[in-house]
């Protein structure tokens, strides 16, 4: 439905995107996350066609709508833009602004139609009000039926959340993807918030350094991280020091201070198998080692009383059911981060034993 | 398909550009009637007239210039430092002089003051005093123009100056209380050349109003750039060089425009970032009082009085007078102010529009002509139009003679479409700072809606931007309308034959000496002049 493939696209001669490629089924959810500035607005504005590309193409419902050369006017793409102020017509009522977007057919038709997305979007009994009248979150649902009224092939959500009170953003959210999923429009959302794009998204993308840095779901990124940055920018997560190596079958394996780990992940085994000094090896390639960082989630450390690793709290965090510790492990140099039972309460400074239980293997080469 | 939107940009980009190309004809051909140049013209003019010319508009520019700082910065120091009784009142009272064209003061004062006038024949009854046997002012001089003009004009420095005062934080004056100053030292020191360049932007807004003024000079006989122009033009009817004098005049506003923009960037760089509001100095009655008194004579003189005499003369004459001919010029200027606002307003729309969608470098460029609009006098702005509207209506008959063998006479010459184009010239430029500021203050993300709701920019104009900026729109609508209202030298000038508005028959009743029968359509002017000040009121109560 959505297919970017090496888009670029430049500000004011600097290319602020470079090879940006994604794509979304029909129906699906997808997410562009980045921190503030990472070009991900640019990215939805060239989509929608606000902005043009100055390389790659863009494709919405089969059609390409954008190349260096060629661009289709917004009002030709059919996309639904939410905007990060609504921008709700003031002066138009509640019924007027859905209606707006709505260019053919009777007026009686028109505000039927209208009336089935207020309906959707749970607002009926407001149709006379104005914008200044509802409430933040109610403004909201106004925009998303205004943008699902002409029925749009792509629907774009620039920081839909971020101009709402924290407390509601999480139960609106759901609600959003609620509404969205039963209309069965493809939507892409903009956002720098991980949890919103947890929340809402099948698929995510995270720009890093102008480039789309993986593209994948909430799982995936998570538990397959393909860089380093997004093993630190997604969820919380420590690294500590290891070595990988080949064994004289063939596997590969990670030994660190809290234990030895099967390394499965093909790509970074390639990684490996790649470099020069592994191709050109005289002693055999169980002799070859490699120094890594492991990617050590909080919940992959368990607290285990017996077992002989011991870790020392430096910082903790009461999270209500859970403890964040922060321990320190090794030779007291590495940090690790564990999610413990409430009921496992130890004071700074003290020690308690750990088990690490990787189910995802993740390292990086140093 | 694929550029529709572009295609239309396009086209409203052009009109609005041909609009705004338009507005700088009458510019171009004051400045190209150099390319026929005439010695001995020249020097004929400047062995008889130039001279008067061109000391007597520097002489009244430049008291002018004086007499409205020294009135406007003193009232705004009282005003902003000092709470007495009547303060807040007196804040509005003191801007009513803005509605009184200075050519309508000179009448009430003229009438007041002549010779026959009751306080002259008063004198010669107490004293029983007889002609040249006393002293007395006279108000038809350069110095009576420039106490008057001084008296309608000092609101411009006034309300830069009580913004400038304002802005002063009080932490600034405590600082010069800590160091020991008295306060005349800190007023000389700090607070005045603090407000220096808002002073002297006010002023040189005043100098230009008072280098553009036609009908008072005309009035009180005073050679000045502005009449030399009017009488070389009508009473010699040599346009040539009636458009090199306004080319003169013209550049002298230039350079006032010029030094007015540089203040400018002056007078932003001396606000202060974190103020401390100045509430002023609470005042104990009698002296309160007496603050009171003395700020209120600028409004009694530039407003009370000769508004008062105005009436009392407008009543003397209903009572006698034929209001059939006053209501027939109350239709045909309402007429000629609603059709101009409209369509000067509409201009304006169309340009900002256009500015809005698609910012170009050569619309920018375009723009800045129009703003020059208002700078330019009224009688340059009709001479400027005179010339090429007359080769236009040459090469028409030109044409329908080579083709029909007859000719159609003058088709814009004399015309009202003449007489709207110069108010379009003039007045498009304030219509302008309306309506676009009207549209900056709608967010860019309605138009992006709009844009996806697959919506024609005509249809995001008439359904969106319109409705929104509507107040910007009306306040564009009440000014253009009233300055054309007031309109006097451009109407004289181009007004069709035997066609008059307020102003033009209030000049030429008080010209002929008929100042009773001036006064009812001058208090009518002065009325309707009071609704854009009301506005401007209002605006300030709410910043």
């Amino acid at each position: 439905m959505l297919t970017l493939n090496n888009v670029a696209i430049d500000y004011e001669q600097t290319r602020v995107l470079d090879g940006v490629s994604l794509s979304l089924q029909k129906g699906e959810i997808g997410c562009i996350l980045g921190a503030s500035g990472c070009g991900k607005t640019t990215l939805m504005r060239a989509i929608a066609g606000f902005k043009s590309v100055a390389d790659g193409q863009i494709a919405i419902a089969n059609n390409t709508v954008a190349t260096a050369s060629q661009q289709t006017p917004v009002a030709n793409r059919n996309v639904g833009v939410i905007f990060q102020d609504f921008a709700l017509f003031p002066h138009f009522d509640v019924m007027k602004n859905v209606a707006y977007g709505i260019n053919h057919g009777s007026r009686e038709d028109k505000e039927k139609l209208a009336q089935h997305f207020i309906n959707l979007v749970g607002l009926q009994g407001f149709e006379n009000k104005l914008p200044h009248e509802l409430s933040g979150g109610q403004q909201q649902r106004v925009a998303i039926a205004r943008a699902l009224a002409p029925k749009p092939d792509l629907l774009l959500l620039d920081e839909p959340f971020s101009s709402l009170d924290p407390d509601l953003r999480a139960t609106l959210a759901e609600e959003v993807r609620q509404i969205i999923k039963t209309n069965g429009t493809t939507a892409l959302l903009i956002t720098h918030d991980q949890n919103e794009a947890f929340a809402m998204s099948d698929k995510i993308g995270v720009l890093d350094d102008g480039k789309c840095a993986q593209w994948g779901s909430a799982f995936e990124l998570y538990h397959q991280p393909k860089t380093r940055h997004i093993a630190g920018f997604i969820g919380e997560g420590s690294f500590i020091k290891g070595t990988a190596q080949q064994d004289s079958l063939g596997g590969w394996w990670v030994r660190s201070s809290l234990g030895m780990f099967a390394l499965l992940n093909v790509e970074q085994i390639n990684k490996f198998v790649n470099t020069t000094s592994y191709q050109s090896q005289d002693d055999g390639p169980d002799k070859q080692t490699f120094d890594v960082d492991l990617l050590v989630r909080p919940d992959d450390i368990l607290h285990d009383d017996l077992s002989d690793v011991k870790a020392r709290v430096f910082s903790r965090t009461f999270r209500g059911a859970q403890i964040m510790y922060q321990l320190t492990v090794g030779n007291e140099q590495e940090k690790v981060f564990c999610l413990a039972p409430s009921h496992h309460n130890h004071a700074n400074g003290e020690s308690f034993g750990i088990r690490l239980e990787l189910q995802h293997v993740i390292c990086f080469a140093v | 398909m694929a550029n529709l939107v572009l295609r239309y940009k396009g086209k409203l980009y052009l009109l609005a550009f041909i609009l705004a190309a338009c507005t700088s004809v009458p510019l171009l051909s004051i400045y190209a009637s150099f390319l026929s140049f005439e010695v001995s013209n020249w020097r004929h003019l400047i062995d008889t007239v130039l001279t008067a010319y061109v000391v007597n508009s520097l002489i009244l520019m430049l008291g002018v210039g004086l007499g409205t700082t020294l009135l406007g910065t003193s009232l705004a120091w009282c005003i902003v430092r000092y709470r007495f009784v009547g303060r807040s009142t007196l804040q509005w009272l003191v801007l009513l002089p803005l509605a009184m064209p200075a050519y309508i003061v000179a009448y009430a004062y003229t009438g007041l003051l002549d010779f026959s006038g009751p306080v002259q024949s008063w004198i010669r009854a107490r004293f029983e005093l007889g002609f040249n046997q006393y002293w007395f002012p006279e108000v038809r001089s350069l110095t009576g123009a420039i106490v008057l003009m001084s008296l309608v004009l000092y609101p411009y420095v006034y309300l830069l100056a009580r913004t400038a005062f304002k802005l002063q934080s009080s932490h600034l004056e405590e600082v010069s209380k800590l160091a020991n100053k008295s306060s005349l030292q800190h007023i000389l020191r700090v607070s005045l050349p603090l407000a220096r360049p808002a002073i002297l932007i006010g002023a040189i807004l005043a100098m230009m109003e008072a280098l553009a003024d036609f009908g008072t000079v005309e009035y009180f006989g005073i050679s000045t750039l502005t009449t030399g122009i009017y009488r070389t033009w009508f009473g010699m009817g040599d346009i040539n060089t009636a458009s090199q004098l306004s080319a003169l005049l013209c550049t002298f506003v230039f350079v006032l425009l010029f030094l007015e923009f540089s203040s400018r960037a002056a007078s932003q760089a001396y606000q202060t970032k974190y103020q401390q509001k100045n509430l002023g100095i609470s005042l104990p009655w009698p002296r309160g009082i007496l603050v009171l008194v003395i700020c209120s004579l600028p409004v009694l003189f530039g407003f009370v009085i000769p508004f008062g005499l105005l009436s009392s003369w407008s009543i003397q004459y209903t009572q006698s007078g034929s209001l059939a001919e006053f209501a027939q010029l109350v239709i045909n200027t309402a007429w000629l102010a609603v059709v101009g606002a409209s369509i000067i307003v509409s201009v304006a729309l169309v340009i900002s529009y256009a500015k809005r969608r698609n910012n170009g470098a050569v619309l920018q460029f375009a723009s800045r002509f129009v703003s020059l609009g208002y700078a330019m006098p009224g009688t340059v702005v009709a001479i400027g139009i005179l010339a090429p509207m007359g080769w236009l209506d040459k090469q028409i008959n030109g044409l329908t003679l080579y083709f029909n063998d007859s000719t159609v006479g003058l088709i814009f010459s004399g015309s009202v479409i003449v007489l709207l184009f110069a108010y379009l010239v003039r007045f498009v430029s304030i219509a302008l700072q309306y309506t676009d500021s009207g549209l900056q203050r709608i967010p860019n993300s309605l138009d992006e809606v709009s844009l996806s709701l697959k919506k024609t920019p005509r249809q995001s104009f008439f359904n969106v931007h319109l409705p929104l900026m509507s107040a910007s729109v009306i306040s564009a609508f009440l000014l253009v309308f009233v300055d054309i209202l007031k309109e006097l030298p451009a109407t004289l000038v181009l007004r069709p034959f035997d066609f008059n508005t307020l102003a033009v028959k209030a000049f030429e009743l008080a010209s002929d000496e008929r100042l009773i029968e001036a006064a009812l359509p001058s208090v009518s002017i002065v009325l309707v002049g009071l609704l854009p000040v009301i506005l401007l009121t209002k605006t300030l109560e709410r910043s």
